[in-house]
């Protein structure tokens, strides 16, 4: 599989015509029939600080399918960025991966388990099959090389075959793909816009045709029309060359929009994984609802929301039970002592001891506190 | 108590139906700047023919992208920058007037900025930070008063018990509860308008309706007016009882809330809010996430431009959209709209172009 500036339409105008629209049926009927990319089992990630043991991360499983968008939402001191470095094995001391594994599951070959890899060892996945796009593009493109140089370091270092010819011609290409003259290459990073730059990022970040793009609040720092720009060309590119997004961020409202599945981490683990419409009209876990009601809505009556009163737990201080106990508008006694384990849903898993039926009869609005 | 619909019932406070001047209204306001760029000195057009009306016990939303001059009209309101043309009254004063007591300015305009992790002295505790603006500007003058009033002050912003959050520093606060420490602090002064410049967009999204509902509560028990600064329209939505669509240093459409939302004229505004991630467009529900819209730049604010700014962008431009100055539309429920389309309606009606378009040079 091979990309050209041909394969996509020209930059002017973005068309939304490319990327299919298709019933929660339709998504995982493809989810099903898609192998296995990657797959996260029992991965723990733990902060080694002054003041203690951080449980950053515990027992993360996950999987992701071939051509999948994974959704990761989760607010501040959720784990959710380190879940992504995890995975994308670019996280660096102090974080140490404390258990579990996380295996790829290569397009020819044998399945391999990336945390068992040496930094030599993982190059080789770099780009070619792992790549990543940061929230902050300023910060990500060298202010003092041009866009050439850094798009040619990173296709010859990652593609053997690779002449210095051969990798400008690519470098334009790949601009070009996402909107941008390649005469721009000439450019330096701070002549682009904030939009540009972030989109330059994601040409980079698919200079060596990868097979999974983790995506790190890509669009956080820019406004929302030009968000709405970026996450098209996104899609657009995805639907196109077929390659799975992880995408991280606070916004559940937006990974509802453009998610196959989302998952939803609260104090370092995943409290539930279901598909966009569950996640939207039948949320298992309370937290879930309770972020989903702390976005103000566009197209439905407005009433008076109140988000979710409190604050996350210290992770240093984990209470025994569920550990959204005390923001809790449903907990039961059990909930103090006893963690839930995440359970089969209809779309996926929650760790509620109240889901299922008594969940949903009494939560009909789970901002009227039960007490 | 209420988001903008119970005011929607009573008509809102801009039906005339409040006595009291506007607490800010600007006239064909501009601010222009001379910078340098390497053809020269040229003249940025931060804002032109700004027509804003905030009364009190109103919340005005500013909504557009960055560099659409949200920011710059907040400053101008904060005695940063001064206008370079048109009229700016404070209270029914002219802003030179009002400003002459800068003091007394500032005790009746309070700032609310974004970061709240910036904008408190991490160093001091929320007594000290509370305190200070009850002391510099003699709200209360004896100890035990000031004390009394900074647990008052706490409780109205919902950090109760107060005595849990006095004592603390701002380390040891969240987000949230740290922005309702500047809110308190603001409140300190018993200001007329709060200017809130994205408040909550550094706050996690399960916590900033706590501080969206306490702007509103102010307004609804204490009449406050709130100038809530943000490119979140559904925030605004939710908030605010009018909303004002700026772009390229321009409003390009103003009126009641939901009206805008409903039923916007402008197209830009239309993109607005089809850019705006909306949660029951959830993958699925048959919405594409993808969105048909020219990744042109918007124009450079330096650059003169005849008629509308938004043109080169505008899926609907004709050619009179340049060519000459857009006239400006209005209609009888109190919108105004920026734009050719509005002709199409029978609704609004097209008043004199605003003079500030065809005399900028």
């Amino acid at each position: 599989m091979s990309i050209t500036a041909s394969t996509l339409s020209g930059p002017e105008v973005l068309g939304a015509s490319q990327v299919p629209v298709e019933t929660t049926a339709q998504i995982a009927r493809r989810l099903e029939e898609s192998p296995l990319l990657l797959e996260a089992k029992g991965l723990d990630v733990t902060y080694v600080t002054e003041s203690g043991e951080v449980p950053a991360c515990r027992d993360i499983d996950i999987q992701l399918r071939r051509g999948e968008i994974l959704g990761i939402a989760g607010e501040s001191a959720s784990g959710k960025s380190t879940l992504l470095n995890a995975l994308s094995r670019l996280q660096r001391a102090p974080a140490v991966t404390s258990a579990g594994t996380v295996t790829f599951h290569p397009d020819v070959g044998s399945p391999v388990d990336l945390t068992a890899l040496t930094e030599d060892e993982l190059r080789s996945y770099r780009w070619t099959s792992l790549s990543i796009v940061m929230q902050s593009a300023m910060a990500s493109l060298n202010p003092v090389m041009r866009l050439e140089t850094q798009f040619i370091d990173v296709i010859l270092e990652h593609d053997r075959s690779a002449t210095k010819a051969s990798a400008r011609v690519r470098a334009g290409e790949l601009l070009e793909m996402v909107g941008i003259p390649s005469a721009r290459l000439q450019s330096y990073s701070y002549q682009l816009s904030g939009g540009m730059q972030q989109r330059a990022l994601i040409a980079l970040s698919l200079a060596s045709d990868p097979e999974i793009v983790f995506m790190d609040e890509p669009t956080t720092a820019v406004d929302v029309v030009m968000q709405r720009q970026i996450l098209t060309q996104i899609l657009q590119l995805q639907a196109t060359l077929g390659f799975a997004i992880v995408f991280v961020t606070h916004d559940l409202s937006l990974l509802l929009e453009i998610s196959d599945r989302i998952a939803i981490m609260y104090g370092g683990r995943i409290v539930e994984i279901g598909m966009p419409e569950q996640l939207y009209e039948d949320a298992q876990h309370p937290y879930t609802r309770g972020l989903r009601a702390s976005f103000p809505p566009l197209s439905e009556p407005v009433r008076r929301m109140s988000g979710i009163p409190g604050t996350p737990p210290d992770l240093l201080n984990l209470p025994q039970g569920c550990s959204f106990v005390s923001r809790c508008p449903l907990a039961l006694d059990i909930c103090r002592t006893e963690r839930p384990e995440l359970e089969p849903t209809e779309t996926g898993v929650a760790a509620c001891h109240r889901s299922g039926s008594s969940n949903r009869d009494s939560a009909a609005d789970p901002k009227e506190p039960i007490s | 108590m209420s988001t903008n619909h119970d005011l929607d019932q009573n008509q809102g406070p801009d039906q005339g139906s409040d006595s009291r001047a506007p607490v800010f209204e600007t006239r064909d306001l501009s601010v222009h700047f001379r910078v340098d760029s390497p053809e020269g000195k040229v003249t940025v057009r931060a804002l032109d023919g700004i027509d804003f009306t905030l009364h009190p016990g109103e919340i005005a939303a500013l909504v557009g992208e960055s560099g659409s001059g949200k920011t710059t009209l907040a400053r101008v309101f904060s005695l940063i920058y001064p206008p370079t043309g048109g009229e700016v009254l404070v209270g029914g004063v002219p802003l030179a007037r009002a400003a002459k007591d800068e003091r007394r300015y500032y005790r009746d305009t309070q700032l609310i900025f974004q970061d709240p992790f910036a904008s408190l002295n991490a160093l001091k505790k929320i007594r000290h930070i509370v305190e200070r603006p009850l002391r510099i500007h003699r709200i209360v003058k004896s100890r035990r008063a000031v004390a009394d009033k900074v647990i008052e002050l706490l409780e109205r912003v919902n950090l109760t018990p107060a005595s849990r959050y006095i004592d603390q520093y701002p380390t040891d606060l969240s987000g949230g509860q740290r922005q309702r420490v500047a809110i308190a602090k603001s409140l300190a002064v018993n200001p007329k308008v709060l200017l809130a410049d994205e408040p909550t967009s550094m706050l996690d999204a399960s916590i900033r309706l706590e501080v969206l509902n306490l702007l509103a509560d102010l307004r609804d028990s204490e009449g406050l007016a709130v100038l809530y600064i943000t490119h979140d329209i559904a925030s605004a939505r939710y908030l605010s009882d009018r909303i004002n669509v700026m772009y390229g240093g321009r409003i390009i459409e103003s009126g009641p809330t939901e009206k805008i939302v409903s039923d916007p004229v402008h197209p830009y505004t239309r993109l607005l809010l089809d850019a705006a991630p909306d949660p029951a467009h959830f993958k699925g529900s048959g919405h594409s996430a993808a969105l048909d819209t020219s990744t042109a730049a918007p124009v450079d604010n330096s650059v003169e431009v005849l008629g509308c700014r938004f043109a080169n962008r505008c899926p609907l431009a004709r050619p009179e959209c340049t060519s000459a100055p857009i006239p400006r539309y209005t209609s009888p429920d109190g919108r105004d709209v920026l734009c050719v389309l509005a002709d199409q309606r029978s609704d609004f009606t097209p008043t004199t172009p605003t003079p500030a378009v065809t005399s900028a040079r």
